[in-house]
């Protein structure tokens, strides 16, 4: 991961490389397995407030309200970008299958269990039921 | 915690071809475990993204609430909808330092709504200052002299948040 300017600041390629280096190793480690997480038919939708700057390999996602900030991987940003209300989670999965080589039973879990953390982060939330 | 419209678009969010090029990454790299790393940023980072330039002063958020991001705020702890919160801005002060802080403070929250940074001055953030102030002094209580004098400080300062000036 190179250096970034996020949000006006540049981004200390050592703080990068420090966080880098305390993520956990999958998302299975950095996500609690908890029952009643979310189901293929939610639909997730990017909190409008939240900022994103582009990274070559994943983005970093600013929460103005919670003064948070993430980094993701290409493939939990692959899953943001579809983050728009209009996909469900088997839409994104089906979708990413697409291009990543796997099938959508594949992805599933991956992509809930992405979804679920981005929503317990306050980053994305339910669309509006019609 | 507000969160804005679901219609409402952002500016700062990729369009669609950024997410695109992002899954042709995808197809090079292959899927890996979705991996969302929670990043400590240095206090003093803040402030090299303040005064956000994209602010709009309390005078703007009044006069335009077809743009409000929100269908409501919580003011010191009361919720109030759009309505209610152009009726609290086009109420004249008359002095009521409790009105003189709202107004800053409701643009404030519109501000951060649409995505700027929020004000911290030393750790502290302005708005939740001034949302406990009216928490204990409520809209129209009319307060004396030293807490008169603290809010309109405190008013002072969103003010200067609100039209993109420095406020620390």
């Amino acid at each position: 991961m190179g250096r970034a300017v996020f949000l006006g600041c540049t981004i200390r390629p050592e703080t990068l490389a420090k966080e880098s280096a305390n993520a956990p190793n999958s998302m299975s480690d950095s996500i609690p397995d908890e029952a009643g997480g979310v189901g293929p038919s939610f639909k997730p939708r990017r909190r409008s407030t939240v900022r994103q700057h582009e990274l070559p390999d994943g983005l970093l996602i600013f929460n103005p309200q919670s003064l948070k900030a993430f980094a993701l991987n290409a493939s939990a940003s692959a899953v943001w970008d579809l983050c728009d209300g209009n996909h469900t989670i088997a839409d994104i999965a089906l979708e990413l299958s697409q291009c990543a080589g796997r099938t959508p039973e594949e992805l599933l879990p991956d992509v809930a269990t992405a979804v679920q953390k981005l929503l317990e982060l306050g980053l994305v939330e339910q669309d509006a039921l019609p | 915690m507000v969160s804005g419209r679901p219609e409402q678009s952002n500016e700062s969010l990729s369009p669609e071809g950024k997410g695109i090029s992002r899954r042709a990454l995808l197809q090079k790299t292959g899927w890996a475990v979705p991996v969302i790393v929670a990043l400590t940023i240095p206090q003093d980072a803040y402030a090299c993204v303040s005064p956000c330039r994209n602010t709009l002063s309390q005078g703007y958020w009044k006069n335009h609430p077809n743009s409000w991001p929100v269908d409501g705020l919580t003011i010191g702890g009361v919720p109030y909808d759009i309505d209610q919160l152009i009726e609290i801005l086009k109420t004249p002060p008359k002095g009521d330092a409790t009105y003189i802080l709202a107004h800053q403070l409701i643009a404030a929250k519109l501000n951060v709504a649409i995505g700027c940074p929020p004000p911290i001055v030393n750790g502290t953030n302005l708005i939740e200052k001034a949302d406990e102030l009216l928490r204990e002094y409520p809209l129209g209580s009319r307060p004396s002299k030293n807490v008169k004098t603290a809010m309109t400080t405190l008013a002072e300062k969103l003010d200067d948040y609100n039209n993109g000036k420095p406020y620390n």
